[in-house]
């Protein structure tokens, strides 16, 4: 299942090419009009999760940038998850000004007063009598389609998909099977970078760059400052890649052999373990999915799932970490960040906890601060081709899937 | 100020130099504006005590920990946050040229005592 040495990963996906790729993803405007056109107003696109709508009445709003859309998720009094666009039906107004809230009936128009109930429908108009004549079921909140897999919330905000959310999802919609259930937000916050958006998404699918920018990495390895340059251990190699129509997923490997640290005793003693910080010994065990660390691959620490088109997951042990990019300008994301880990039992566990916290805050760091001066010495004038290896194939899938919906649509023949 | 516990009063000094923060951001902030001195002086003392402070809070749920007892629990967690990057660097911080974490927008977790937020 796993490669074997010396054999490289393209071979299983002839289909990709070798050849360079050209940087006008990244730089051009006329690139990013048509992915925001093609890609980002047609594709399935992760808002939040479930229980950020735990119960009826609760709310949030997401405020896509491009295509610009405000959003209202809200969970209506039957229980139904909708999404709804933010925009009073009298004269436009902006229904919702607050970024979320929770248990309420509806919403009332700050302009003139209309009132919206939980699932969206026109519920009153103040002096009625004086319209001339008022479709007010026609007149509830302009709904976009809105899915739920394995509790997370997906948009899409063209009014009749190219496919369901369950095409979209495609080999990945049943290997998760509960995987992300039962774990609570440890951690949320937000950046706004001057990057093209795939910047991010492409450090994020390949591992070639951890040694370079990230010392505090579990990958690291003790000989790496005893001789001040990275070794050649194996464990920095992807040891397994997976790549499907549009999603793809890497496995990053741990290295069991790293001396823990006081503070990281400190944390197994507590029982606080994450498979970030420390690898899983052995075989896979029984009860991770078939999703989560594919390969099979002993001392795993996690899988980089790339979905398409904008959402990074880290799946681990016990924990894992979401990274949704919204594409602003050519060279400009907002980025939503959220760890997610098992609930705490006791004051120790949350204690530990923010240890994994600030790690993988300071790892994002390392990460923000390499790929900004890239973008910013991206000009078309200094380089017009990137080189990716074979270690960075998933880079080349993840462009290869989107030129390919550029192209061709949702429906077209898809990377094999 | 607030202490805190009677047999902690050996760590009331870093209550007393603005250690003991309720907020990830805040407690961040301190520490990323820290000397290398101050970091390593609380990594130092704390890590010691740590099992202290675990058992001591351990007798409570998150949710009914006295107020007396907050501060305590907000250095063990300025401790956490402290810890990796100190013993990856023996910094308080990312080498430089860091990424500023004044662009990282926390959006805060509050603690079952304070205000619904967010
Ligand atoms: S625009 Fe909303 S009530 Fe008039
Ligand atoms: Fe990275």
């Amino acid at each position: 299942m796993n490669q074997p040495a010396n054999e490289q990963w393209i071979r299983n996906y002839p289909d990709l090419g070798t050849e360079q790729l050209s940087t006008d993803a990244a730089t051009s405007p006329e690139f990013f009009e048509r992915e925001r056109d093609q890609v980002f107003r047609r594709s399935w696109l992760v808002v939040g999760r479930q229980q950020d709508v735990a119960d009826s009445g609760d709310w949030f709003l997401k405020e896509v940038p491009s295509p610009k859309a405000s959003v209202l998720v809200m969970r209506g009094d039957d229980g139904v998850i909708r999404a709804f666009y933010n925009t009073c039906k009298h004269r436009g107004s902006k229904l919702v000004h607050k970024n979320c809230g929770s248990g309420v009936k509806g919403f009332s128009c700050p302009l003139h007063g209309w009132v919206y109930d939980s699932s969206g429908n026109l519920a009153f108009v103040p002096d009625e009598n004086e319209f001339y004549q008022l479709d007010k079921p026609a007149l509830g909140l302009t709904k976009i389609n809105c899915e739920v897999w394995e509790g997370f919330i997906f948009i899409n905000l063209d009014p009749q998909p190219q496919l369901t959310l369950k095409e979209f999802l495609g080999e990945i919609h049943d290997s998760y099977n509960g995987y992300f259930d039962g774990l609570e937000e440890a951690s949320h916050y937000t950046v706004t970078a001057d990057i093209n958006w795939k910047l991010l998404f492409d450090v994020s699918v390949e591992a070639y760059h951890v040694f370079s920018i990230h010392p505090i990495h579990p990958v690291s390895d003790e000989t790496e400052k005893e001789v001040g340059k990275p070794p050649e251990i194996p464990e920095i190699k992807l040891p397994h890649i997976v790549l499907h129509e549009l999603h793809r997923l890497v496995t990053v490997p741990g290295n069991p052999f790293r001396p823990q640290s006081p503070v990281e005793q400190l944390m197994i003693k507590y029982g606080v373990v994450s498979s970030f910080t420390f690898p899983e010994p052995g075989e896979k065990p029984a009860d991770l999915p078939v999703g989560v660390n594919p390969g099979n691959v002993p001392a795993w620490s996690f899988d980089v799932l790339g979905m398409f088109p904008n959402n990074v997951v880290l799946t681990g042990r016990g924990i894992y970490v979401t990274i949704v990019m919204w594409p602003e300008a050519v060279d400009k994301t907002f980025f939503d960040i959220r760890i997610y880990m098992k609930p705490v039992n006791n004051m120790a566990e949350r204690i530990c906890r923010e240890a994994i916290i600030a790690m993988t805050r300071d790892v994002m760091r390392e990460d923000f601060d390499h790929v900004e001066p890239q973008q910013s010495a991206l000009s078309p004038d200094a380089i017009q081709y990137i080189q990716l290896s074979d270690q960075e194939l998933a880079v080349r899938h993840g462009y290869a899937a989107l030129r390919k919906v550029m192209n061709e649509g949702f429906r077209g023949e898809l990377v094999k | 100020m607030a202490s805190l516990p009677d047999e902690f009063t050996d760590l009331d000094r870093f209550v007393t130099a603005g250690w003991a923060l309720p907020g990830s951001a805040e407690r961040w902030k301190r520490r990323v504006t820290s000397s290398t001195e101050e970091v390593k002086d609380l990594y130092e003392t704390l890590l010691p005590r740590m099992d202290a402070i675990m058992t001591y809070l351990d007798r409570y749920l998150l949710a009914d920990l006295p107020e007396t007892d907050r501060p305590l629990l907000y250095l063990a967690l300025a401790f956490m946050d402290v810890a990796p990057t100190w013993e990856v660097f023996q910094a308080a911080d990312l080498p430089e040229p860091a990424f500023e974490i004044e662009r990282m927008h926390m959006v805060e977790r509050p603690f079952p005592w304070e205000e619904r937020a967010w």
